[in-house]
């Protein structure tokens, strides 16, 4: 690939693929290096930061939590009271190889992650069946009426053929699903996004080009973005610092005041759609009895904890409920806040050392994932514990066995841990996750059994009724906060450290940042 | 000359040492005439200075942290109000406690910073957690002198032992010991104690244990090529010929008469193992917190370097300043079994 | 015994220790806890797909049967396919040798060309003070631990001066087309300095100061020769001895010296790898380890073993080569 250069150099009256104006070269500072390319198969938040510039959804977000059509031509028709959902496609919609986005490759988008069983197969297991109505139009048909669909048709389009091409599918399993031996697809994405994929070295770098044929509006004024791993957050900072980063991502609340005094750059940010939070094993231990998560919450001040470490990075945070939904559908805050304990030592040391389930040299074990802040909220708690003379301990995991542990329900692997949940902008995505029981040892590794809570979320779930959801949403997070089966502890922002030279950058709730939409269209001096 | 010979500075020194003394006494004397050369040597001196105030710290912290510890599930010590970290909490400041509203990230006592003026409590400034910075650094020295005693202690033991007998038999177990130690030594050494940890977990015991191993080799080939000129002296042959078992003539007459290079070794492999355990902190796979550990403070300080560095600079300081010792010391060591390279 | 006969023993030494090596890292990576295949598949994998990717990698069959299927693999050239990435081993540290071979080089030749000079005049002004600089230096950088030097130069040169880039280290070797703001091959080259300054000097220390030390105990050893002696009573000048006469045979330790220092400059470029993210073996290995890549642990491991045991045998060829005095039957 050429690079165009300056503005005007040669461009004299042709009208090639470059009419659109020169927005410059932006670099982008990622926290991990991505992966995989392909929607169907990536689950991890740097792949999905570059597929979705080079993927565009059936619908994507306005600048909140509103959903705007994007591949599809309008807003989906309801049918049978949510349970069929017709969406008709945009006719201009063509993939980046030329090819017309057709109902058949948005069926395959929505299939394909359940028949390859791909970790993104849980995401869609209440669709029925999808139909290609004709070439411009879908129709899922759910199981039960599902309300919140609408944020699963977010998901970003593939097209069939080029992604089936290039994949080597081996052996059907007992189950029915098919084997990905090998999938070229992911490493050479081609998508109906407004950014063609250049080049990709793993651990070094992500090239993207502007696609000049870009069918959606508005065209993307930035030239070419390249994304580059720089995982240590102070050192994302100097880069920002020394100009070798336009854009970084992830501001560590230490390092606010440091960014807020550059005097070239600034901080972008937005309250997220996430929840982080200290949760117990209450599959067997002596955390399972309700008094002693109780004692816990005694123990130690989460207020404290979350005002020290992840301030101003993020903001506390009372329910399971992030703010952007306490205010969508009006929950009962107040209420949920006030059955939060302020730190008392004595009382919990009184309740441990009363309760017939902790033995007296109790030495609770606390997982934490390689993240700074939630390994402090970890640490947080094991202070306290000690201060009420039990010895905690905290052991920080990457990722993969961290995932592995806190899903096993072993008191001999864990007591307690503390994760957090990105999702979309309804509770469903935050209830049916954490705490349904269907989802123990897949996503709840709290193993927390209710039957009426389990019974609330499963009616919010299988409804498409505003008030029936509302309501029973509220039961279950009463029964959360009584239980404690999760002390709820942050909502982190989504912030980026953002050099002068860039402007209309935004950050998103939903989808980390914008950098082309119907509101922002970036660009570099 | 062997072209393969010992593994680091003492290349030019395996040929001498006192493998010359000519009977156990008068290595003994050797001994002795050793440490009389140390003491006229100030840099030497020096460094044994600093390693006895660090070991001291040490010695104080294990107290305090551990045997307190211990002694304290007895009633009879306990009614006393003994407990981990009773020294400390008595007289001073906890060294893992935070006080709800600690004052997190204070600079030393005269400066200010972001996060406010540095207070004469604290003259050291606090953490990331607001703890006070000098003693997590006091209780810190118990884990670097003891990991690095301790892993130099196991290297040394293990080196000598199949160092000696390689030594000492000569043939195919010279052959076969040796090639072991080879192999072990082909994987770098970081490497392979962070496989270990990674197997073992990130246990103090096994961080002391896998250091150890993957010093065999350097001592085991250090002391392999004493034993071999020693072997040929008289007394071992007497020895032999009054019918004295291999064993105990590994043990009493070749072993001690070879050991001098290994314990100019050791002093410096003490430094190097330091080195190597901050170098596991960094990556995650040191002591786990609360324990305080300087290699541990310096990993937790790059997140805030930007901010506060001096949370960085003084575990790094006490790093250095205590390596240096440990060199300083083996150096001197060293040029008083070679009085040809003294100064 | 001639030189080519004395290499080709050496390499057959090379042997059982490679040998060695492979079996070490074979059953230290398998007994590492936890279960690759589900950190692979995430939350929810169905029991066949399990199967399958077990079938895949071969993880279903007895621990003796992948051992003795894995030697005869390496044997090969095959070092099994990564878990994580779903790449052939030996495809994945290709891409990420340069990196690493790029790091210990220059730092290797930085440690070269500071520490002879410095060890020299240190021993030629013997206990005067640029000998005590000069030594104040070397046991200093042999203290200091090196990931800390990174994160200090990264504080000073790129946050606080902003002189120097922090991460991103750019291959000299790199298509100018491919690099941003880089239009030649002088622009790649100056750029690709910049980056390499910082992390050579950082993990060149130690071996700077480590040879230092050797350099000056040598010269001094030499300088109190007898056949130096004996030029000095005939008259010939100090810097003319010192030329002539000590240098050659002075480097003598130094080059045994640089193979076995490949460890701790192995060791070095983990820590280094990491504090300048440069994506290299050393990265490779830790992120291998977090992730349990069973095959990608062992295939960086023998990898490094290789090139340890191929540095120790090159320096002692040239070591034979320069010293005309060792006869090849000495060697052990």
């Amino acid at each position: 690939m050429v690079a165009l250069g300056l503005a005007g150099c040669g461009g004299d009256g042709e009208d090639g693929g470059g009419d659109g104006e020169d927005g410059g070269q932006l670099t982008f500072a990622q926290a991990k290096s991505p992966i995989e390319f392909d929607p169907v198969v990536l689950n991890d938040v740097p792949s999905a930061e570059v597929a979705m510039l080079v993927f565009d959804p059936l619908y994507g977000y306005g600048e909140g939590t509103d959903l705007v059509p994007q591949i599809a031509a309008e807003m989906p028709e309801v049918e049978r009271d949510a349970q069929r959902w017709v969406v008709p496609l945009d006719s201009d919609a063509t993939f980046q190889n030329g090819d017309k986005v057709t109902a058949e490759d948005v069926k395959h988008s929505f299939v394909a992650p359940v028949e390859e069983n791909t970790e993104n197969a849980g995401e869609f297991n209440m669709i029925d069946e999808v139909t290609v109505v004709d070439e411009e139009t879908v129709q899922f048909d759910l199981q039960f009426p599902f309300g919140a669909f609408e944020q699963y048709i977010t998901w970003e389009i593939v097209p069939k053929s080029v992604r089936t091409d290039n994949i080597t599918y081996g052996t059907e399993t007992d189950e029915g699903n098919t084997i990905v031996e090998e999938n070229d697809f992911a490493q050479n994405p081609v998508g109906a996004g407004p950014f063609q994929f250049v080049e990709f070295e793993e651990g070094n770098y992500v090239r993207l080009e502007r696609w000049d044929d870009y069918w959606g509006d508005p065209m993307p004024t930035l030239q070419e973005i390249e994304f580059r791993p720089v995982e240590e957050p102070t050192t994302r900072v100097t880069t920002l610092q020394n100009g070798e980063n336009d854009i970084v991502k992830t501001v560590p609340p230490d390092s606010y005041p440091t960014v807020e005094n550059m005097d070239d750059a600034a901080i972008e940010e937005v309250s997220g759609v996430s929840y982080f939070y200290l949760a117990f094993n209450c599959n067997e231990g002596p955390t399972t009895d309700p008094e002693v998560r109780e004692a816990v919450d005694y123990a130690f001040s989460m207020d404290n904890a979350v005002e020290q470490f992840v301030e101003p990075a993020g903001v506390r945070q009372y329910s399971p409920m992030p703010e952007v939904l306490v205010e969508d559908w009006e929950f009962p805050i107040e209420e949920w806040q006030s059955a939060h304990n302020e730190r008392d030592v004595d009382q919990a040391k009184a309740i441990l050392d009363d309760s017939d389930s902790v033995p007296d040299d109790w030495s609770p074990t606390i997982i934490v994932p390689p993240d700074d802040k939630r390994e402090q909220i970890g640490v947080s708690v094991s202070n306290g514990l000690g201060e009420a003379g039990y010895e905690a301990e905290v052991q920080r995991f990457d990722w993969g066995p961290f995932l592995e542990k806190y899903v096993s329900g072993d008191p001999g692997e864990y007591n307690m841990f503390t994760l957090g949940w990105a999702g979309s902008p309804d509770p469903d995505t935050f209830m049916y996750f954490l705490f349904s029981h269907e989802q123990i040892e897949v996503t709840n590794g709290t193993f927390f059994r209710n039957e009426e809570m389990n019974d609330a979320i499963t009616t919010a779930r299988e409804s498409n009724d505003m008030e029936t959801r509302r309501q029973a949403y509220v039961d279950a997070v009463d029964i959360i906060m009584e239980e404690k089966p999760h002390i709820p502890s942050y909502n982190l922002k989504n912030s980026f450290g953002v050099s002068d030279r860039v402007s209309d950058f935004s950050a998103h709730p939903v989808d980390q940042f914008s950098i082309v939409s119907g509101y922002n269209n970036t660009s570099v001096q | 000359m062997a072209t393969t010979g010992s593994t680091s500075d003492e290349v030019l020194d395996t040929d001498e040492g006192v493998g010359e003394a000519d009977s156990e006494i008068e290595s003994r004397v050797g001994w002795r005439y050793t440490l009389g050369q140390v003491k006229g040597d100030p840099t030497a001196l020096a460094g044994l200075v600093v390693i006895c105030f660090m070991s001291g710290l040490a010695a104080f912290a294990t107290l305090d942290a551990v045997v307190f510890d211990y002694l304290s599930e007895y009633a009879v010590f306990a009614q006393f109000g003994m407990r981990k970290y009773w020294i400390a909490e008595t007289f001073w400041i906890s060294p893992v406690k935070e006080p709800l509203g600690a004052r997190r990230l204070l600079p030393p006592a005269p400066l200010d910073n972001a996060y406010g003026q540095g207070t004469w409590d604290h003259p050291l400034g606090t953490d990331d957690r607001g703890r006070d910075i000098l003693v997590r650094l006091v209780y810190g020295s118990r884990i670097a002198i003891s990991v690095g005693a301790i892993a130099t202690v196991v290297g040394m033991v293990g080196g000598t032992v199949v160092g000696a007998v390689a030594g000492y038999y000569g043939g195919w177990v010279d052959d076969v010991l040796m090639r072991a130690v080879e192999t072990l030594y082909a994987i770098p050494f970081f490497i392979l104690v962070l496989s270990f940890i990674a197997v073992f977990g990130r246990n103090l015991a096994f961080v002391m244990v896998g250091v150890g191993i993957a010093s065999i080799p350097t001592f085991s080939r250090l002391i392999r090529s004493e034993v071999v000129s020693v072997r040929e002296e008289d007394y071992i042959e007497a020895a032999e010929a009054a019918g004295v078992r291999d064993r105990n003539i590994i043990a009493r007459h070749v072993i001690p008469n070879s050991f001098a290079p290994v314990l100019v070794q050791g002093t410096l492999q003490i430094g190097t193992a330091i080195l190597i355990v901050a170098g596991l902190s960094f990556l995650g796979f040191g002591v786990q917190p609360p324990t305080p550990s300087w290699g541990q403070m310096l990993s937790k300080s790059r997140g805030v370097m930007i901010e506060n560095v001096w949370f960085s600079i003084w575990p790094g300081l006490c790093i250095l300043v205590t390596v240096v010792a440990f060199n300083m010391f083996g150096d001197g060591l060293r040029d008083a079994l070679d009085p040809r390279l003294k100064n | 015994m001639g030189i080519y006969r004395y290499t080709i023993r050496r390499l057959l030494q090379a042997i059982p220790v490679m040998l060695g090596v492979i079996t070490i890292t074979f059953f230290l990576a398998n007994a590492i806890p936890g279960d690759p295949v589900q950190i692979l598949l995430g939350p929810s994998p169905s029991q066949s797909e399990i199967a399958a990717i077990r079938a895949r990698y071969g993880l279903n069959q007895p621990l003796w049967q992948r051992y003795i299927n894995y030697v005869l693999g390496v044997l090969q050239g095959d070092l099994g396919r990564s878990i994580f990435y779903g790449e052939r081993v030996t495809a994945k540290i290709a891409e990420r040798m340069g990196p690493t071979l790029l790091l210990m080089s220059s730092s290797y030749a930085f440690a070269i060309l500071t520490a002879i000079p410095l060890g020299v005049i240190s021993a030629k002004r013997r206990n005067k003070p640029t000998d005590h600089a000069s030594r104040l230096v070397s046991l200093v950088g042999v203290s200091t631990p090196s990931f800390w030097i990174g994160l200090m130069f990264i504080l000073v040169f790129s946050f606080h001066l902003q002189v120097l880039p922090s991460t991103n280290l750019v291959m000299p070797w790199a298509n100018p087309t491919e690099i941003r703001s880089a239009a030649t091959r002088l622009d790649v080259l100056v750029m690709s300095a910049r980056h390499l300054v910082m992390p050579m000097v950082s993990l060149g220390t130690l071996q700077m100061a480590a040879l230092t030390r050797i350099e000056r105990s040598s010269m001094l050893e030499v300088l109190s020769e007898e056949y130096v002696q004996l030029a000095r009573a005939y008259g010939v000048t100090e810097s003319t001895i010192l030329r002539k006469h000590a240098f050659r045979n002075a480097q003598l330790p130094i080059i045994t010296i640089l193979g076995l220092q490949l460890t701790s400059l192995i060791g070095g470029a983990v820590l280094i790898e990491t504090v300048f993210q440069i994506n290299g073996m050393g990265k490779l290995i830790v992120n291998s380890i977090f992730r349990q890549d069973y095959p990608l642990i062992m295939g960086t491991t023998i990898v490094f073993g290789v090139v340890f045991v191929v540095g120790v045998i090159v320096t002692d060829l040239s070591y034979a080569y320069i010293d005309p005095r060792v006869t090849y039957d000495e060697v052990d």
